[in-house]
């Protein structure tokens, strides 16, 4: 893969660039970023939600329409497509690269991008930065007092994420005035480019403050030169990526690392009707089936207390039978590769000498006698069902996977659920919710633990 | 690790005796499969080693096997079951569902009590959870396995009772004794070694006396008879980083066996790289260097028939693939990845067995790498008779893992973070 730099509404791409280049390429940056910080926060907040808009509005317009998101090509010449109604074609072949469905891309952007309001921007300043004076700041002024520093350039390794997940990565460092530089990885790189072709429309403040990167993942030569302007990293990734880019970041970057992480789900034996329960397994099917389980908040395993109304093979049977279908049908699984297809048929294949299986249309369901660690998965809509003898055994049960917990499903008393966060947050908890808001997390969440805004930010004390 | 569910104990001594009987019999089917080589003072080599076995011969030794697992094998028949199918209503045994080899490191799948294996062999792996266990009843069946298809693959210009200079580049099987790859390499010793002469170079600390390994290349280099190396990929890689300036000539139709990729190790080499230092480095000519295909999970082996076909003055026809053949007595298929049905040759899938040699275990198994079978496009591309290939086909091409790589978001396969 040859080495490939772009903005959007800029000159085109150059398929021909060299660090010389890319140099040059950012021989303005200061006053690009200036420009965006003289929006202030309210400013940037109001951009980023205009763009959510615009997103929102492709997602909801007619199927079939010229403006729909993913319509096919209007009839007539170039010029007559809508801006939209192009970017359908690229994000079909974005979505066939990700290995993801159009109906899942489009229930992603609604649920991501229709919380970029500009009141919950606005608001998740204040609530990590506590408020938006810190940094809308002038450093030339007068006077005793706390500043927080954003990134003047901020890098965006986008290895292995949700799409919206890595746009919302972007959208936040925009949000505190940096300016980005995306890598993608190679089955990203059309949704990314996607993407960031629509700030030309949408945001062209966002435009002016946006370079995406590509390259083959072992140019270490590039990667190094690429992050010789970032002054901010942030890698969504394996380890073995985080580490990768660990290597080539400047001594002086702030580095954050979303690397390997895992997640389940609960379902306690009390505290829940018949009707409760029905909504807990339509949210635990929705848990699964969000980004054909591939995203850290997806469950890996659920585990059913003993002494509730079913028992794992039930509450299998169940999910494939009632809670399954209409999810299915709204949540078509991507197109998966035969890669995909072989590692998850020898998963269930395997676990079968083990486990009942239970098959709907696009999910396994695999239920267990036993009971055992979170274990490495196939994803792709395989669940594992597994007894657990008591919320006690429960946290010790999960405290084996220390520290690479990232969400847990509770499906029963909402009391429950503070505990069990207490219990297991030095295990790496850092969300609780209940079924089918797994893969709906809120702008205020702590990715990783650490705050989305707080980590790329340091603070100086001028006294 | 799980443990199995018992079999029936109730009537051990008569499955006992039918247990023997099958033995013996597979032992004989084993013995016979190929007709007996010619030695080059007789008769030319023939580009392909004669098989004694028939499609028809084949399924019915299939059956009986299968019947004898589906017999004495609870998780398997449960297996089975769960997949729909009933063992003892299959028209054809390698329709029986295969088990991935993956399942072998969950549990130990045995048509015996375990308490009796009298053999074990892992797979390679960092950590016992994360290895495979094959445990055997009796070796015989493996045993049965290694000689025929060796010598009619390696070593098929040199007689029906070969003796030759053997130098392995491996532990012995005392050192490793979970190995089976290193079980074999001493089988081979045993049968094709000349007396006395030393072929092992590891220490009881497994480390590799280069010295000692170095003078005896150089010994044999000095000699007219042809020597035959036997190692792992990776052993001969290590031993040529260790000893940069090694350079030896060994003698003329000098022969090297190979097997195993570079997974896990520190770095890895091109098969094109890697025949080229075999040559540049030991003198061994390309067309007499060897590929085998086998895994712990297994207890049969595939060869590649380049050195046969080349001794045979034919040209190896692979175009650069490594086309692997198994022996008679393993049927080899390629299988959709999604349904695990077959698949005609020329289409690529998971590599599958129906091994016959593993009469205590599970037969039909599943792996995780994948292939296809390579149409046959010319008379005599293909082996004659049955070879455990579908018609057709000439024999199965390696396309690397298909599991591990494929997960694209944030929660990742991570079971080696998540092991105990």
């Amino acid at each position: 893969m040859s080495r490939v730099l772009y903005m959007a509404g800029g000159p085109g791409a150059d398929a021909e660039i060299t660090p010389e280049r890319l140099a040059a390429s950012m021989a303005d940056l200061d006053g690009r970023v200036q420009a965006l910080r003289a929006l202030g926060v309210r400013g940037r907040a109001r951009v980023i939600a205009g763009l959510a808009r615009w997103w929102l509005d492709a997602c909801d317009a007619q199927p079939g329409a010229p403006d729909a998101l993913g319509a096919p090509d209007a009839p007539g010449a170039p010029g007559e497509l809508s801006a939209l109604g192009a970017l359908g074609a690229q994000l079909r072949r974005g979505c066939q690269e990700a290995g993801i469905s159009m109906e899942m891309l489009r229930w992603g952007v609604r649920e991501t991008l229709g919380t970029w309001t500009e009141a919950a921007l606005v608001a998740l300043v204040e609530r990590e930065l506590g408020g938006t004076a810190a940094l809308d700041h002038d450093a030339r002024e007068p006077g005793a007092r706390t500043v927080a520093m954003a990134p003047r350039l901020c890098l965006q390794v986008l290895a292995r994420t949700v799409p919206p997940a890595g746009w919302q990565s972007v959208a936040l460092a925009w949000l505190l005035g940096s300016a980005v530089l995306i890598r993608p990885s190679t089955h990203l790189a059309t949704l990314v480019e996607a993407f960031v072709l629509s700030l030309a429309h949408a945001a062209p403040e966002l435009a002016a403050v946006t370079w995406v990167a590509c390259s083959a993942a072992d140019d270490t030569a590039w990667n190094r030169a690429l992050a010789s302007h970032a002054d901010a990293l942030v890698i969504h990734g394996s380890d073995d990526a985080v580490a990768a880019w660990q290597a080539v970041a400047r001594r002086d970057a702030l580095v954050v690392a979303h690397g390997h992480r895992v997640s389940a789900a609960f379902l306690a034996a009390a505290g829940m009707d018949e009707a409760a329960l029905s909504e807990t397994l339509r949210g635990l099917a929705l848990d699964l089936c969000a980004w054909d389980q591939t995203g850290c908040l997806s469950p890996v395993t659920l585990y059913v207390e003993a002494g509730g109304p079913l028992g794992p093979d039930q509450v299998a049977q169940r999910l494939v039978a009632e809670a399954l279908p209409a999810i299915e049908a709204e949540l078509p699984p991507g197109p998966w590769g035969a890669d995909v297809l072989a590692e998850r048929t020898l998963f269930v294949r395997a676990r079968m000498l083990e486990a009942s299986v239970h098959a709907s249309r696009t999910a396994h369901v695999l239920a267990f006698a036993d009971t055992a660690p979170l274990e490495g998965s196939c994803l792709h809509r395989v669940l594992l069902v597994r007894p657990v003898a008591s919320v006690d055994a429960l946290v010790e049960t999960l405290r084996q996977s220390a520290p690479y917990l990232q969400a847990l499903a509770v499906g029963g008393p909402v009391a429950l659920r503070a505990g069990l966060a207490a219990r297991l947050a030095t295990s790496g908890l850092n969300r609780v919710c209940a079924p089918g808001q797994m893969q709906r997390p809120p702008l205020t969440w702590s990715h990783d633990g650490r705050g989305c805004l707080r980590p790329l930010v340091r603070w100086i004390d001028i006294e | 690790m799980h443990a199995p569910d018992s079999p029936d104990r109730s009537d051990d001594r008569s499955h006992d005796h039918l247990w023997r009987e099958l033995a013996l019999a597979l032992r004989g089917f084993m013995a016979d499969a190929y007709e007996p080589e010619q030695s080059s003072s007789q008769a030319p080599l023939s580009r392909w080693p004669a098989s004694r076995v028939t499609r028809a011969g084949f399924t019915d030794m299939a059956r009986r096997v299968l019947a004898h697992q589906a017999a004495r094998n609870p998780s398997y028949v449960r297996y089975a079951g769960r997949v729909g199918v009933d063992l003892g209503r299959l028209a054809d045994p390698l329709d029986a569902p295969p088990v991935p080899t993956d399942a072998f490191k969950r549990l130990r799948l045995t048509a015996f009590d375990p308490a009796e294996a009298v053999a074990c062999f892992r797979s390679s792996g960092t950590t016992l959870a994360d290895r495979s266990q094959h445990l055997f009843r009796t070796l015989e069946p493996y045993r049965a396995s290694i000689a025929p298809p060796f010598l009619r693959y390696v070593l098929p210009d040199l007689g029906p009772s070969p003796s030759i200079h053997v130098i392995v580049l491996a532990p012995a099987a005392a050192q490793v004794p979970d190995s089976s790859l290193y079980f074999m390499f001493d089988e081979l010793c045993g049968r094709f070694g000349r007396a006395g002469a030393r072929t092992h170079f590891f220490g009881d600390d497994l480390t590799l006396d280069v010295p000692a390994l170095c003078g005896a290349l150089e010994a044999l280099a000095g000699q007219d008879q042809p020597v035959l190396l036997l190692g792992p990929s990776f052993s001969y890689v290590h031993l040529f980083d260790r000893v940069p300036d090694l350079r030896v000539t060994l003698p003329p139709r000098s022969r090297l066996f190979e097997t195993g990729g570079f997974k896990g190790k520190s770095r890895e080499v091109s098969r094109a790289e890697l025949h080229a230092l075999f040559t540049e480095r030991l003198g061994i000519e390309p067309a007499l260097i060897v590929g085998e295909y086998s895994m712990s999970e297994l207890s049969s082996q595939l060869y590649e028939p380049g050195l046969r076909q080349a001794l045979a003055g034919h040209a190896d026809g692979a175009g650069g693939a490594r086309v692997y053949v198994p022996p008679p007595w393993c049927a080899v298929r390629v299988l959709d990845p999604a349904s695990l049905a077959p698949l005609p040759p020329g289409q690529t899938g998971l590599v599958a067995f129906f091994d016959l040699a593993n009469l205590d275990s599970v037969a039909a198994v599943v792996t995780g790498d994948m292939g296809q079978l390579v149409p046959s496009q010319a008379p005599g591309d293909a082996p004659p008779g049955w070879h455990g290939l579908p018609e057709g086909s000439r024999g199965l091409v390696l396309h690397g893992r298909a599991a591990g790589q494929s997960a694209k978001g944030c929660s990742l396969a991570i079971d080696m973070l998540l092991q105990p």
